[in-house]
């Protein structure tokens, strides 16, 4: 639609390669406003098919996508016509012949048998179905580890009352939880409402939490095993400062409002409500005041005044000017508690502690500002003081008294955490005789414990609780191997030798020799390998299957990760202080990209990922070695992060950089070094982005690059219609690793059906409110170099949750169905037909063929959380669908179960085509559930990876817990089972030879007798 | 159903003097229900792997020590309400609160949601069974391996060379087979009756009557 007819022109000369890079996490949801009535939204379409002519070239236009090429050299056409099914299951696929030969006589008799029939091809492949993705109980943790977090602390309380001792949480993630103070392990925890706050954590006789809003349930659990006591709940007016208190039975509310402060009272375990009191506070009206509550006191400051009263009998509130303190702040100073007795005043540059008592504030001590303070309950009346020193990477850890203000020296040690340095505070403290214990919340949510005086004791991660983005990387070759690589395969300017057969001869030579050393090294039990990090990273080296990998995990605490697929241990750990998530509407998004994969020995492997400025906004990248953990660099890129996507072709180091789309919509090459390669790239690229709150989606062209700089042209625009509540609710791409083994699906007539393979096709589903309230989903299939809408399809009466997979040539989502209240699961499957339009490689641009749509819709008996699909090396093995259900569950679906073509009425052709019939509803097998009881909390992502084997895929399920398991959509059919039978062959082998030998030898001997008959 | 027990609780006049604190136009309700641990469960701790889901996790239910809980907060409508437990199995129903705060809980079905199977309320669930996650693995038994093909392959010849010849010398068979050898010039006889014939010496009356029914 934008592009002129010159551009146009200029398209269609230039033979291009077509590559784009969807992101659609960056777009994944947001928060709209507007309404497309259905009129508006027929309008919209033809408006769209104009704009496919822009893409619609001539027959020499040839554009090879990336993929197409991948399984054009895999499989022909030809070939795929009998490969086809091998993706699918095969034993099935006989099975069902067989099935079908054996029953030819049957289906032409009464409709009872043939309905029997029905049955019995039912069960059988829900038999197939259950073989499939099942675990047997030996093999619990042989595949699968499950790790729990809890997230960053909010409130934290030693338990000494109770038996035994542990630290109680309350987290940001809305976990409560008990831990044993000598491991960190979590002895027992409850996993809150999705979305909702701890707002107060108070530990009396049990634990009671007040959480939510602005419905807000109290609850009490009991401290040693975690089960609800009682619990009730009430509605509140939610205020950033509004505080609670519990005192003597009592729950107390306290909410400002505007020249007054509203106390509620309520019992605390019945929640009866004991009436609510309006105190005078005329200092509130202009909002510059800060209150805290120090045990049942209400404690106020303005820029002049403190200002306190006691909730309990609530008179008016006593004032006493800041100045009798020698305080004359500038601004409005901040309140901290400190305990239940003690409060902090903080101003720029100092803060001074107050202790609460009958007469008001005392001041007793002073510190700096950045200071952490907290005083430990009961009778200790000793307060700890937190002070960061990032310079030399410490932690001082200090006590003062309370009763005399003085530093107590035999309390005070210094913590050194060397590059692991992160800001912490202080969260719980405890003394019981003369030993302390402290716990700390890093400001990149690490939980510590610390025993006073002394060193830190454990530590636990709690980043992983809010993992981003995650990616599974190839570990790197062993240094042998690495040798035989560098041989081959650098640059010979870079080695500096000579070149030429001599040159040649010497390098083969040479490595020769050190094989040879390793080998007698290794045979003479000299061996241990030239790493000199300690064992655990000597051993990651690549296996022979490849299963063994590492995952990278960004979270959004500024953290990343580098993790063991195989035990999940960590390997390393790298903060990234200044670094924040890119966000798109609500949701926080890191893109994450292998700039250079681990097999390019001896270039340095390479990850970036982009986020932005804490402080500034700006984005930033940063880029590290991710077998190491080291950052490489770290680059404020001076401009806001629109878009990003990945070259298609790597350059002569193997680097396949970035291309970024910034605000301004000027592009950006990353690292810049690569610029040349996108420039050369540049007639052959474009890009796809959204503004999801304006509902408009624009695909660029490159073309227009100069030799100096990288040009994005505008080549088509889709705006979603206005209206009221419009919101986009998923911008779903094709994974761009992904193969496609087979071309086509092979029909019962022996035909074959050409599978519509578009790379670059992006499914976008927004929702929108009719007039009457009623919420309507519209799903477009978009190609994102052309902008055709290549379908779409309409729902009434649904609404999100909406979680999409787009992969092949299908298209699978959940919705809500509020008609029938249900999840249902709506699948498309799309098809070129009995020709293809181009054997070797798709086109965006010259393919003009209107895809055939095969739709149906499934009821699903769950809510689904998220969804993904498996993905193998080569694509050969079948697809299946992992979904996470609320309930903690990760079901492993076949694909096969929402194939579109499952048909009503089941005919002999489909039979032979190996499609099971229609069945409204999907089962939940129990054991298609991966994780078997290991519940999963909260799932947010799942990623899927291929292995070395064709069979087998990894799944790294993150959310608040994480979860690692390797599937085998197939069976692992390229791989001994786990129960191979190795005694039984031997035995038979054993035997045979043992039988051949004495036969042997009884022939012999009646040969003999025979003769000397 | 007559036990729908009306349990209006939360009526929100009294938390909300204060202006435009709530608006108490929709009332919320609380559903309550029991669950009974399943028979030889004897854990502590299943009441705290146990929550209730009430439309997929946007409300949520814990278990006290007795196993019953409440929901609490819901305006008026139809619930899916879900028991999770990750090692036993609990029916899904379909909690409805009508306008008035009239309960209703019916089976879920969601293949035909107008069907109304009613359960009664206050809910008491019981356990369906123990989730089998996992597959039985076969056992290896010696029968499984004498009539594996493998080894009856190898069985099975050897049993015809070493046993075969062996009958070969009783005479009685020789002349057995001797005169089978002469029917065979000029009618094939059924296999299967000459390998009977073989092995089953003391048919072997039978045998012959069979074998001049043949002939005739």
């Amino acid at each position: 639609m934008e592009s002129t007819p010159g551009q146009r022109q200029h398209q269609q000369s230039v033979q291009t390669r077509l590559f784009y890079r969807e992101n659609s996490q960056l777009y994944g949801s947001t928060a709209g406003a507007e309404i497309a009535t259905r009129n508006q939204h027929h309008n919209i379409i033809p408006a769209l098919k104009s704009s496919s002519i822009v893409g619609s070239g001539k027959s020499e236009l040839r554009d090879e996508s990336h993929r197409s090429i991948g399984f054009a050299v895999l499989c022909g056409p030809a070939c795929g016509s009998r490969i086809v099914v091998v993706g699918g299951p095969l034993i099935g696929l006989i099975a069902g012949m067989a099935l079908t030969v054996a029953s030819g006589p049957v289906s032409k008799s009464s409709d009872m048998c043939s309905k029997g029939y029905y049955i019995l091809w039912t069960l059988f492949f829900l038999q197939f179905f259950t073989c499939v993705s099942c675990l047997f109980e030996d093999q619990i943790g042989k595949f699968d580890w499950r790790q729990r977090y809890i997230g960053k602390i909010r409130f934290a309380a030693f338990d000494a009352v109770s038996g035994t001792r542990k630290i109680l949480v309350a987290t940001e993630q809305n976990v409560l939880a008990a831990l044993h103070p000598k491991s960190g392990n979590i002895l027992w925890q409850q996993v809150l409402e999705k979305d909702e706050s701890v707002q107060h954590m108070h530990v009396g006789k049990e634990l009671v939490s007040v959480s939510g809003g602005p419905r807000v349930h109290v609850r009490a659990w009991d401290k040693t095993n975690g089960l609800l006591a009682w619990e009730w709940s009430l509605s509140q007016q939610q205020s950033a400062r509004a505080r609670w208190a519990v005192d003597k039975g009592r729950l107390y509310h306290v909410v400002p409002l505007d020249g007054q402060l509203e106390v509620s009272a309520f019992s605390l375990e019945s929640g009866f409500d004991l009436g609510s009191r309006r105190l005078a506070a005329p200092w509130t009206a202009g909002g510059a005041y800060d209150c805290v509550l120090v045990g049942a006191t209400v404690v106020c400051v303005t820029q002049h005044s403190f200002y306190w009263t006691s909730l309990a009998d609530g008179g008016a509130f006593a004032e006493v000017p800041l100045a009798s303190f020698d305080l004359t702040p500038a601004a409005v100073p901040v309140l901290s508690g400190v305990g239940e007795l003690a409060f902090s005043l903080r101003l720029p540059g100092k803060q001074t502690v107050f202790l609460m008592g009958d007469k008001g504030p005392r001041a007793i001590h002073e510190a700096s500002a950045t200071a952490s303070l907290l005083a430990t309950p009961f009778d200790s009346n000793i307060m700890f003081k937190l002070e960061n020193k990032p310079d030399s990477s410490a932690l001082q850890v200090s006590a003062v008294s309370l009763n005399t203000g003085v530093e107590v020296d035999e309390y005070s040690s210094t913590l050194i955490l060397g590059s692991k340095f992160s800001p912490c505070t202080l969260t719980a403290a405890i003394c019981i005789k003369d030993e302390c214990a402290a716990v700390l919340s890093g400001d990149d949510h690490t939980i510590s414990f610390v025993n006073i005086p002394g060193q830190i004791t454990w530590t636990r991660e709690e980043a992983l609780a809010s993992i981003i983005s995650t990616e599974i990387i190839d570990l790197p070759v062993s240094d042998l191997d690495a040798a035989i690589e560098s041989e081959f395969g650098s640059k010979q300017e870079d080695l500096g030798v000579a070149t030429g057969i001599v040159g040649m001869v010497m390098r083969r030579l040479t490595s020769q020799v050190m094989q040879i050393k390793v080998l007698a090294q290794t045979v003479l039990g000299l061996v241990q390998p030239a790493s000199s990090s300690g064992p655990s990273r000597a051993s990651l080296i690549r296996d022979t299957f490849g299963l063994h990998k590492m995952i990278v995990a960004v979270t959004s605490a500024g953290k990343a990760f580098g993790i063991d697929n195989l035990r999940g241990e960590l390997i390393w750990q790298i903060q990234l202080p200044r670094f924040a998530p890119l966000h798109v509407g609500k949701s926080p998004v890191v893109p994450l990209y292998v700039l250079r994969t681990t097999s390019h020995v001896p270039f340095t492997p390479l990850c970036a990922i982009l986020g932005k400025d804490r402080l500034t906004g700006e984005g930033l990248a940063v880029a590290f070695e991710p077998i190491k953990g080291l950052v490489l660099s770290s680059d404020a890129l001076g401009y806001k992060v629109q878009q990003v996507m990945q070259l298609p072709h790597p350059d002569d180091e193997f680097l396949r950089g970035l291309v970024v789309l910034d605000d301004q919509l000027k592009v950006h090459a990353y690292p810049p070094e690569s610029k040349a390669n996108a420039i050369k790239q540049a007639a052959s690229l474009y890009m796809f982005t959204t503004w999801p709150a304006k509902g408009t989606f624009a695909g660029f062209s490159f073309a227009h690059s100069t030799k100096q700089d990288l040009v994005a042209t505008k080549v088509w625009e889709l705006q979603l219609p206005d209206g009221p509540d419009r919101e986009v609710v998923a911008v779903v791409g094709k994974n761009p690793t992904e193969r496609v083994n087979s071309q086509g699906r092979v029909l019962a007539d022996r035909s074959v059906m050409y599978k519509y393979i578009n790379p670059n096709l992006i499914a976008i589903i927004s929702q929108v409110s009719d007039s009457s309230h009623k919420y309507i989903l519209n799903m477009y299939l978009v190609d994102g170099v052309s902008g055709a809408v290549v379908h779409s399809a309409t729902h009434k009466r649904a609404r999100a949750p909406v979680n999409v997979v787009h992969s092949e040539n299908w298209l699978v989502y959940s919705y809500f169905n509020e008609k029938m209240r249900r999840t249902e699961l709506a699948s498309f499957e799309l098809y070129e037909g009995k020709s293809r339009s181009n054997t070797t490689a798709f086109s965006s641009k010259s393919n003009s063929v209107r895809p055939l749509v095969e739709q149906q819709a499934y009821i699903f008996p769950s809510t689904v959380d998220t969804m993904k699909e498996t993905i193998t090396e080569k694509g050969i093995t079948s697809k299946h669908l992992i979904m996470a259900l609320p309930n903690g569950n990760i079901l492993e679906l076949p694909w096969m179960f929402v194939d579109p073509r499952r048909p009503t009425v089941q005919t002999g052709e489909m039979r032979d085509e190996g499609v099971i019939p229609y069945t409204p509803e999907l089962p939940i097998p129990p054991d298609a559930i991966i994780n078997y009881n290991q519940t999963v909390n909260r799932v947010r992502g799942i990623h899927t990876a291929p292995s070395g084997l064709e069979s087998t895929c990894l799944v790294l399920v993150y959310g608040l817990d994480l979860f690692y398991i390797r599937v085998a959509p197939s069976k692992a059919f390229d791989l001994l089972k786990d129960d191979f039978d190795h005694f039984l062959i031997a035995a038979v082998l054993l035997g045979l030879v043992i039988a051949s030998y004495v036969t042997k030898k009884l022939a012999a001997r009646k040969a003999r007798n025979q003769a000397w008959k | 159903m007559k036990s729908l027990v009306v349990l209006v609780l939360l009526s929100l006049a009294a938390f909300s003097q204060a202006e435009g604190v709530v608006d108490n136009e929709e009332s919320l309700y609380v559903v309550e229900g029991r669950i009974y641990s399943a028979e030889g469960e004897n854990s502590n701790s299943w009441q705290r792997e146990t929550r209730i889901l009430v439309n997929g996790g946007e409300y949520l239910g814990f278990l006290k020590q007795d196993g019953s809980f409440i929901v609490s907060n819901l305006p008026s409508g139809s619930y899916t309400l879900e028991i999770a437990n990750p090692n036993y199995y609990y029916e899904p129903l379909r909690v409805e609160i009508s306008n008035k705060g009239k309960f209703r809980a019916r089976k879920l079905n969601h293949l035909q949601p107008s069907v109304v199977t009613l359960v009664a309320y206050p809910l008491k669930m019981k356990s369906l069974g123990k989730i089998r996650y996992f597959q039985q693995r076969e056992q290896w038994r010696i029968t499984d391996f004498l009539f594996s093909p493998m080894v009856l392959m190898m069985v099975l010849p050897l049993l015809l060379i070493m046993v075969l010849p062996k009958m070969m010398n009783d005479p009685e068979t020789k002349k057995e087979m001797e005169q089978l050898n002469n029917m065979t010039k000029y009618e094939l006889p059924d296999m299967s009756e000459v390998v009977a014939s073989l092995f089953s010496d003391r048919d072997e009356p039978k045998q012959k009557s069979k074998a001049s029914k043949k002939r005739q």
